[in-house]
């Protein structure tokens, strides 16, 4: 041991006298030498070997060439390197370690400094570089390591033990180009998070490496969770509008087959089982215009995250699925704007920064101009609607499609009135780098009137239905006056304040208001004056829902090791519904007014106690005064990289619902829904115990990802008159027309994804089944509306230079429904005969299959030095498929009238968008 | 972990807790039965026919002839027999079946490759059953000076126990073979049916019989019938809503109808001419 020391010490020794004897310390080297005649590159090598130096330098900012007349004699080594640099307007920095380094760009010969912190907490924030924007659920992570994170909702991450502030991070996210930054010490701030500004475009930053293509229009990020980029969302096909929500429903697990429902069929979910938050606030519908668009402007939206199931205990008050949007904050580099106009609609934004960036607005608006101008989309949407209303005048002989004779009365023609308009706006303000506080405001509203007065003199009687009053004669007349107005729309603000207390801690506090209203006043006004006598007759539906939400809520992220980070918070939401249904002015078939206060506490930790293995646990309690019951709800998901490439994983939780949408069934003429608080009467609370497992395989240009799912679902609840056969003399609001039933789903998913390139999209099947058990209902389980067996999606995008070309295919297997079969007769004892329709069993026939493609062309240039515009072409259904959305019933003199209500047919639509 | 056990996994994962389903979407193939059984009376009223699809064939008898129809009295089992009258039709010819109060009785049946099959018990006899009066006087109508002049009379009351509020109906009919007309004026008796009143179910303890009502003299029977909760459930439930479709409640597994019981009582009356 002593010998080695000895050794150790005396090689040590030697090692310093040798250097000290043939390296010149750099301050002494002087130049004594003429250079003449000599190339660069030369006369670097030689330094290097003379001086035991190193020069650092790219060959395309520095390339070979004669030095030309150069000769110096005494000068200092760090004269001679200006001399010859600074005529090339080239940055130089001479290390201690005799390395010189060359460089174009002096940013980075900060890069290249030594360290100064090492095993350090690192802050940042990721915002967009044009706008300011801050990016949430970005993933950041250091390069050549596991070490990672993702950003929370205002952009901000924190990484534990940073090897050193020189290291180099890679940040990715939905959209963007994969970007790889190399830090320097003067790079990051002391007092507060750096913010790390990535671009969509090519003119990448100066410190900053374009790894990868980006990453186009949706990505997995999570079990059964994905990111979706509404940016690139515009290059899809689309009916009229760019739609996220439409989009989403091209992802496998959700129903895509829905074209008169924006709303969300996750995994045998039905839309109000999925929890829509925008800004931090609850959407209870999604539909504009008879849900061919949803309520939300993509304009408005930087960032979409969806959840399909095995969410965390993060979210609550759901038992499906989450949609988490983000609104814009607005730019904060400076004033920018967009305008567009469709088939549809025409819509515009404006986006401001004010006090230096430190805040910023964001003002975006829609309007459909469907009540001046009715373009071919607009009638083709309301053509299904009114096809819809005139099923009644078929006559006996009507067959599928629709067509058929009629009875002998005059039909009326009407134009209904009808358009929808939102608002978004949203001003942040960041008093300090570390908070961020905004409040969002949204309000959506669609509006129909379909009145029309019809008056008719002096025809000799009508066969109406029922066959009565045919043939008097004489003077008759006949005033009709129909109201028809129908209303729906959702208001909705949000105050939030999220704030990076230290390293490790964040918040986020949100107080929120939501009201969603469905007002429906359908009612006709038949004066019918025979000679001297008149005879009145109203008869109409009232029905209107509303659903008032205020919810508090504050959640803290706590970083408290590089490990486990933990995840707690609050929530208190107070409901108020109410749902009326009336018939002919009189007869209340259902009045609730329902109150509900719900408070909720969840903490979970996502703990990664080895480089491959994340485990998320969670629980949630909910406490709820519809039951004055705490519900408990555990949830955990775990995945395993068992090589980089492959990935498994798995997911188990337990969820509850307190407000629902009870489905009204309506066979006869297409169900409905409305919305409910959770009583303990009529509508229990819901709740479901999701299981999922799964893998996925990632290579460089694709993603194979495979989940198969299981859903145990309780306390669903359907509405029908159908089994109640003398509802006028039961009790108003009677829990007698409620049905309590349970369920499961289950399917397998799978997607295969081709992530960059000019050429991307995906491929999407889901084999699945939805059954339910309403023992008031059937016998038997039956399967649910939403069941579909079969569905594939192909989504393709090609970009070539400033075109876009896209088409996206869908095909389903048909939905179930339920059918009149036959009659039958009985005789009573008192000799009357009464016949009877038979319905058979529940949903236990299905519509033909569905499919469906969209293409589009869009195309961008730049419009002046500041501006860019887009056009594009987009046909909706190309080879005009006859789809079925449901089939209506109508018994006519024992005969049954089966009409088939078809969805859109062949639909183009032009649209121009100007960004500025 | 290799691809293959992850499958495995998977569909582990997707079987657990999940059971085959049946369905059977061809339920048109439903049997129909109209059965009605009357305490102490022979069964002859049991009436079996399928669903008549809305494409029916316009020449085709809907009744079932073919079905082994069984009624279930204890451990016993009675096949019944299809009338050659009437298709669809069926009764029992034996000597072995009677139906008593108090008993239950199902009857079944193999069609279509299902079970159908209903259960009744046989209410109890009305109990307490009385009658106001056993003859009343009615002045005959044979001009209108008689019409006219014709009084009010106090109504015939027929009552019985009904405690609970169970259904009853009541048949009021006239037994003579050839009665004699109360009013000539309008009627002169001629091939007109005996004087018959079948009331809807009631759960009421009375019924009162309204002298200018009745047409005909003689001897009247008053039948009350103690009506099964099956019958009052498909009464309340007899009118079918064309928008919802509504089907009455009925007690027939895997098919339509009614299979019901009664039981009843009887009391009777006479209309005489004022003085005979």
């Amino acid at each position: 041991m002593v010998r080695v020391s000895l050794l150790f010490i005396l090689m040590t020794g030697m090692t310093f006298r040798c250097l000290s004897q043939d390296v010149v310390p750099l301050e002494d080297i002087v130049i004594n030498n003429s250079y003449f005649g000599q190339r660069l590159y030369t006369v670097l090598a030689g330094l290097e070997k003379e001086f035991k130096l190193k020069f650092d330098f790219k060959k395309d900012e520095l390339p070979d060439f004669f030095l030309g007349d150069k000769y110096y004699d005494n000068v200092p080594l760090a004269a001679v390197i200006g001399d010859i640099f600074n005529q090339l307007n080239l940055r130089y920095k001479i290390e201690s370690n005799r390395t010189i380094i060359i460089r174009k760009n002096p940013k980075e010969l900060l890069q290249l400094r030594q360290p100064t912190r090492q095993n350090f907490t690192f802050r940042g924030q990721v915002v967009d570089k044009e706008t300011g924007e801050t990016l949430p659920y970005a993933t950041i992570y250091v390069k050549n390591t596991l070490l990672g994170t993702t950003s929370n909702v205002d952009g901000y991450f924190s990484i534990l033990n940073m090897p050193s502030d020189t290291s180099t991070v890679i940040i990715q996210y939905i959209g963007y180009k994969s970007t790889e930054i190399k830090l320097y010490p003067e790079m990051l701030s002391e007092k507060g998070p750096t913010v790390f500004s990535i671009s969509g475009s090519a003119d990448e930053l100066d410190e900053v490496v374009i790894l990868a293509q980006q990453e186009h229009m949706i990505k997995s990020s999570g079990i059964s969770t994905l990111s979706v980029s509404p940016k690139q969302l515009a290059a899809l096909p689309s009916l009229g509008e760019k739609d996220i929500f439409r989009s989403l429903q091209l992802l496998p697990g959700i129903s895509a087959t829905n074209e008169t429902s924006s709303g969300l069929y996750v995994r045998g979910g039905t839309p109000d089982q999925n929890l829509v938050l925008f800004d931090g606030f609850t959407v209870y519908h999604v539909d504009h215009f008879y849900g061919f668009f949803s309520a939300f402007n993509a304009n408005a939206i930087k960032d979409v995250q969806l959840y399909k199931g095995g969410f965390e205990a993060k979210y609550g008050g759901r038992i499906s699925s989450v949609v988490d949007l983000t609104g814009k904050n607005g730019n904060t580099e400076s004033a920018s704007g967009n305008v567009g106009i469709s088939a549809i609609s025409v819509n515009g934004s404006v986006e401001a920064p004010f006090d230096d960036g430190k805040g910023s607005i964001f003002i975006g608006a829609r309007r459909s101009f469907t009540d001046i101008i009715r373009s071919g989309l607009y009638k083709d949407v309301f053509d299904l609607f009114e096809e819809d209303n005139q099923n009644t005048q078929q006559g006996p002989g009507a067959g599928p499609g629709g067509g058929g004779g009629r009875f002998g009365f005059n039909q009326i023609e009407n134009e209904p009135d009808f358009y929808f308009y939102d608002l978004n706006a949203k001003i942040s303000y960041r008093p300090s780098a570390k908070e961020i506080v905004s409040i969002s405001f949204y309000n959506g509203v669609d509006k129909l009137d379909n009145s029309n007065d019809f008056s008719n003199q002096g025809f000799g009687g009508f066969g109406g239905f029922g066959g009565g009053n045919g043939g008097n004669g004489g003077n008759l007349n006949i005033n009709n006056n129909t109201t028809d107005l129908n209303s729906w729309g959702n208001m909705g603000s949000s105050i939030r304040w999220g704030r990076q207390w230290s390293d490790k801690i964040f918040t986020s506090t949100v107080l929120s208001y939501s009201r969603y209203f469905t007002d429906r006043d359908s009612y006709s006004l038949t004066e019918v004056t025979r000679d001297d006598s008149t005879f009145t007759m109203r008869n109409g539906t009232v029905e209107d829902n509303n659903v008032v939400d205020f919810t508090f809520k504050s959640e803290v992220e706590y970083q408290l090791s590089r490990s486990h980070m933990l995840g707690f918070g609050v929530q208190s939401t107070d409901n108020r519904i109410n749902y009326t249904q009336v018939r002919n002015d009189t007869l209340n078939i259902l009045d609730r007014d329902d109150k509900g206060y719900t408070a909720a506490f969840y903490a979970q930790d996502t703990w990664r106690p080895s480089e491959s293995l994340t485990v998320v646990p969670g629980i949630r309690l909910s406490w709820y005064s519809g039951t004055s019951q705490t519900y408990t709800e555990p949830r955990i998901s775990v995945s395993y990289e068992l090589s980089e490439r492959l990935t498994v994983k798995g997911a188990w939780g337990k969820y509850y619902q307190f407000v629902t949408r009870v489905v009204r069934e309506d066979f006869t003429q297409g169900s409905r829904d409305f919305w409910l608080m959770a009583t303990d009467d009529v509508n229990p609370v819901s709740s479901a115990t999701h299981y999922i497992a799964g893998f996925s395989f990632e290579l460089d240009q694709f993603l194979f990802d495979m989940e198969a799912y299981h859903k145990d679902m309780q306390g669903l609840t359907e509405y029908t008159l159908r089994f109640s056969n003398n509802f006028r003399a039961q009790d108003q609001g009677t829990t007698e027309l409620f049905y309590e039933g349970t369920g499961y789903a289950r399917g397998v998913e799978f997607l295969l994804q081709k992530k960059v390139g000019a050429y991307t999209g995906w491929i999407g099947y889901t084999l699945s089944e939805v059954i339910h058990n309403f023992p008031g209902i059937a016998d038997h389980s039956f399967y649910a509306l939403n069941d579909q067996t079969h569905e594939f999606k192909a989504v393709n995008s090609l970009r070539a230079g400033n075109w876009t070309f896209s088409a996206t295919w869908i095909y389903a297997t048909g939905k179930p429904y339920t059918s009149p079969v036959g009659g039958y007769e009985i005789t009573l004892l008192d000799g009357t005969v009464n016949s009877y329709v038979s319905v058979g069993e529940k949903n236990a026939f299905r519509l033909p299959d569905y499919h469906r493609m969209d293409v589009s062309v869009n195309y961008g240039w730049d419009w002046g030095s500041k501006a860019k515009a887009e056009v594009g072409l987009s046909v909706f259904n190309a080879y005009n498929r006859t789809n079925v959305w449901y089939k209506t019933f109508t018994i006519a003199e024992d005969e049954l009238i089966v009409t088939d209500v078809n969805t859109v047919g062949f639909t183009p639509n032009l649209f121009i968008n100007l960004m500025f | 972990m290799s691809l293959r056990k992850i499958f495995v996994l998977i569909v582990v994962v997707m079987n657990v807790a999940c059971e085959d389903q049946q369905f059977d979407p061809s339920s048109s193939n439903t049997v129909v039965v109209e059965g009605f059984l009357y305490a102490h009376q022979p069964v002859q009223s049991i009436r079996i026919s399928e669903l008549i699809p809305f494409i029916a064939e316009e020449e085709k008898n809907y009744g079932i002839a073919d079905a082994q129809v069984v009624i279930h009295w204890g451990e016993e089992k009675f096949l019944l027999t299809p009338s050659e009258d009437s298709i669809g039709l069926y009764y029992y010819d034996g000597s072995g079946l009677s139906i008593i109060e108090g008993e239950t009785y199902q009857l079944s049946l193999e069609y279509f490759g299902k079970t159908t099959f209903a259960t009744t018990t046989v209410p109890g006899k009305p109990q307490q059953l009385k009658i106001s009066e056993d003859t009343l006087e009615i002045e005959p109508i044979e001009s209108f000076e008689d019409l006219r002049d014709r009084g009010i009379q106090d109504n015939i009351e027929v009552t019985w126990s009904n405690e609970n509020g169970e259904y009853f109906y009541i048949i009021v009919e006239n037994v003579e073979e050839d009665p004699e007309e109360i009013n000539t004026l309008e009627f002169n008796g001629f091939g007109r049916p005996n004087f018959n009143l079948i009331t809807q179910p009631t759960t009421l303890d009375v019924h009162n019989i309204q002298p200018f009502s009745l047409t005909q003299y003689g001897r009247y029977r008053v039948v009350v019938f103690h009506v099964a909760q099956e019958y009052a459930d498909l009464y309340e439930t007899s009118e079918q809503d064309s928008r919802n479709l509504t089907e009455p409640l009925n007690n027939i597994e895997n098919g339509l109808g009614i299979f019901t019981s009664f039981s009843s009582d009887t009391v009777s009356f006479v209309i005489i001419k004022p003085g005979e």
